[in-house]
């Protein structure tokens, strides 16, 4: 074994199989063009804080990255079957674009020393739009809204509003608001606005957010990228901050349950990560209080926390203001300021069943996107302003 | 690179074998290996060793072409590859170039370092009191495309790059990636010399202002690559401080290559210059194709995009600012709409009487048809920014942006 990697060799924690077959085309009035196949294969073994990984899954490329001669291998075979989809088939269930769409089969197994457990992962599509913004669903299950994000002209009001978001632009938020917050590595290096605030409320209303592998959603498995069983995890429960999202590393040293390990190949480490973010208010009603906000949202590109600022900033890209409940012109594009402060973000009120939605899709962390489902209900918040 | 020209050609030949009687056939195989010596974010030392095989073949029949690609082990890669592309005909590729326009210019291998030239650079920066070093990494790639007609180009890269987070205001942590040209190289940014600890603040700067900005390397890189993306679609006069070229000949290129992505002589692409921009279209429409990878299909995109410096230093260019604002990093990635709008957050100061005063961070807005026209000045030293791509920039000083 080189060097570089280890100069004594600790034991392998673990090794890593895995086989991504994805089917890519552009779909434009209906009509499938520029169709690309992809086959990927690779391994990798992690051992103590080294991490070797190698574009094959032969017997003798495992050998050597585990630094045995090949015989010394228990003999095996991992050939799993991928079969490549008729694109027109695929193009059957969606809008006539343009879109940008890949269907992505995939298997993967984790050896450990006390077993081998492979990690379930669906079918998924995932689709671009003319926008670039990102979509994703299961294969077989009802396809998401995939239209551009409609700007409008109308500059929105500039004082602290209410602000009434769809369940698509609800999905975003809380996926950077509560997701990537509670993940253990973002806590624990002090880039949270949770940090030092689990067991107490953050929010006033009885808000959940769930972290669910095992829902059928786009960031699906059984088993995460370290074998370890999907557990669902309550992030925020009755509007109180529960559980974080670790890994088997956080988890060795910490009072935290791994199960959220996730990577884009084996040639990324796992590090905790969302999968599928299902967030509710509890005993909320259905049908949103229009009448109570001032400006609708229903899509959000993406978020960023400035603890700077103690806020976070919302990008948002389609919204309408709102008369008396009703909705009227569509306003430009624009930041939103949400303040996170001590008493936590100012969620008033919320619906009571969650919505599949098909964004934020993936998810970039680390220069790893990664799938991620999400279901949710609308939000209304108060006090908000445009940045 | 281990077994580097043996692979690379035992995964040509497998691939020619299953499609070279099916249709005009190209095959493209790129093996890669790295070395990774990082900190993690519990500062404890994470090492990484990445060796990637892939091959990419397109297969023409009349009007169909097919794209394939497959890692692993060279010759089933190759293999799967050729299958691939064979399963996938269909309308609406770019056509493979005719042969008469095949060709391949000299790139000598690089002087190769070795993973131990890795670690010492990784202790140094260590030593220099890099804090929030993320870590370095050594990549080299050897890279092959052969046609059925019997062309066939080689060429060998490497990159030695560094990637760190520094706090600029409270709160707020920017992500920085250089490419180190050798492994002495001065790794320290240029804006650094401009935001001492006493000034440091966190506000925004109120109402929408339209302002002359000056734009560090780090927030000029992306706007760069955002611009050279846009440029057929943009009608503006072109600013005479623009000298934008995307280089890919040795030496200058530090990612220089034989041929382009689909196997024409590699060249130099002067992007935008100081002509009118109908000459301009004449000249470069776009970078030629590119493999930005061996899983994608060429596209025209940049390998290494240099702007020249007009030579003034930072602290001139301030003085000729006089009042306006300096963006040091950006804080979001760049988001540019289809009427060419772009917006980001980046950490800025705003300037008076050419010194910098208040620090926050600010929403930096505009059209690219502005940065186009407005450009006053390219001061300071050129700095390599590693983004998708390679971006040598200074710094510059644009009229015109909105800064919020």
């Amino acid at each position: 074994m080189p060097k570089f990697v280890a100069k004594a060799r600790p034991p392998v924690q673990d090794l890593f199989l895995f086989r991504e077959l994805r089917l890519e085309f552009l779909l434009e009035r209906g009509r499938v063009s520029r169709p690309v196949s992809r086959l990927r294969e690779a391994a990798a073994a992690r051992q103590d804080a080294a991490l070797r990984s190698v574009d094959a899954t032969t017997p003798e490329a495992i050998a050597a990255l585990l630094g045995v001669p090949p015989r010394k291998l228990p003999s095996f075979r991992w050939e799993p079957e991928l079969a490549l989809p008729d694109p027109h088939a695929v193009a059957a269930q969606l809008p006539p674009g343009p879109l940008r769409v890949a269907l992505v089969k995939s298997h993967a197994v984790v050896v450990r020393a006390d077993g081998v457990f492979a990690t379930t992962r669906p079918e998924r599509v995932e689709v671009a739009n003319a926008a670039g913004e990102t979509f994703t669903w299961l294969w077989g299950s009802e396809e998401g809204a995939v239209k551009p994000a409609q700007g409008g002209r109308k500059p929105p009001p500039p004082g602290p509003f209410a602000a009434l978001l769809a369940p698509q632009a609800a999905a975003v938020l809380l996926h950077e608001l509560f997701g990537h917050p509670l993940e253990a590595d973002t806590f624990f290096a002090g880039r949270s606005p949770w940090a030092g605030r689990l067991g107490t409320r953050v929010v006033p209303v009885p808000l959940f957010v769930k972290d669910d592998p095992a829902a059928p959603l786009p960031g699906h498995f059984l088993r995460d990228d370290e074998g370890e069983p999907a557990r669902p995890k309550v992030l925020v429960a009755s509007g109180v901050l529960e559980e974080l999202l670790a890994d088997r590393s956080f988890s060795a040293h910490l009072p935290v349950t791994p199960g959220n390990a996730r990577r884009l190949s084996p040639h990324h480490p796992p590090a905790p990560r969302i999968s599928n973010l299902l967030a509710w208010v509890e005993g909320g009603p259905i049908n949103p209080p229009t009448e109570e906000a001032q400006v609708e949202i229903l899509r959000v590109r993406s978020g960023v926390f400035l603890p700077s600022r103690g806020s976070m900033l919302l990008s948002v890209s389609e919204s309408y203001r709102l008369h008396r409940g009703l909705r009227g012109e569509r306003l430009v594009p624009f930041l939103l300021e949400l303040p996170v402060g001590p008493g936590g973000p100012a969620i008033v009120a919320g619906g009571g069943l969650p919505v599949p939605v098909a964004e934020p899709g993936l998810c970039i962390k680390d220069g790893q996107p990664l799938p991620v489902g999400a279901a949710a209900s609308w939000l209304l918040l108060s006090g908000v302003e445009v940045a | 690179m281990r077994g580097g020209a043996e692979n690379l050609q035992s995964a040509t030949r497998a691939a020619l074998r299953v499609a070279s009687r099916k249709g005009q056939v190209e095959v493209f195989v790129r093996q890669a290996q790295a070395w990774q010596l990082m900190r993690d974010r519990r500062g404890g030392e994470v090492r990484r060793e990445t060796r990637e095989l892939g091959v990419a073949c397109r297969v023409q029949r009349g009007e169909l072409l097919g794209f394939g690609a497959a890692s692993g082990e060279a010759a089933s890669a190759g293999e799967v590859a050729a299958r691939l592309a064979l399963c996938s005909l269909g309308p609406g590729h770019t056509p493979l170039p005719e042969p008469g326009v095949l060709g391949a210019v000299p790139t000598p291998p690089p002087q190769l370092l070795t993973p131990e030239t890795l670690e010492a650079l990784f202790h140094r920066l260590d030593r220099e009191g890099w804090g929030g070093l993320l870590g370095v990494s050594l990549h080299r790639t050897q890279t092959l495309l052969a046609r059925g007609e019997g062309f066939e180009a080689c060429w060998q890269n490497q990159l030695l790059l560094a990637e760190w987070e520094e706090e600029l205001v409270p709160g707020v942590v920017g992500r920085f990636s250089r490419v180190l040209p050798h492994p002495a190289a001065n790794l320290a940014p240029s804006w650094r010399q401009l935001l001492p600890g006493q000034h440091r603040g966190g506000g925004f700067f109120g109402k929408r202002h339209l302002a002359r900005v000056l734009l560090a390397p780090d927030v000029a890189a992306p706007l760069l690559v955002s611009l050279v993306r846009s440029l057929p679609h943009l009608a503006a006069p072109v600013s005479p401080a623009w000298e934008l070229a995307d280089l890919r000949l040795a030496p200058f290129s530090l990612l220089p290559m034989a041929c382009d992505g689909e196997g024409r002589p590699a060249q130099d692409t002067p992007l935008l210059v100081h002509l009118a921009l109908a000459r301009r279209r004449e000249l470069a429409p776009l970078p030629p194709p590119v493999r930005l990878t061996w899983e994608r299909p060429p596209q025209p995109a940049p390998v290494h995009l240099w702007q020249k410096s007009s030579g003034e230093t930072v602290e001139q260019a301030l003085a000729l600012l006089d009042r306006g604002f300096v963006a040091l990093a950006p804080a979001s990635e760049v988001s540019v709409d289809h009427h060419g709008r772009l917006q980001l957050l980046a950490v800025m100061g705003e300037v008076r009487d050419g010194r910098p005063r208040e620090w926050g961070v600010g929403v930096l807005g505009g059209t690219l048809r502005r940065l186009l026209s407005g450009l006053s000045a390219t001061p300071g030293p050129e700095e390599h920014v590693a983004l998708g791509c390679i971006v040598t920039t200074p710094w510059l000083l644009a009229k015109h942006l909105e800064v919020s």
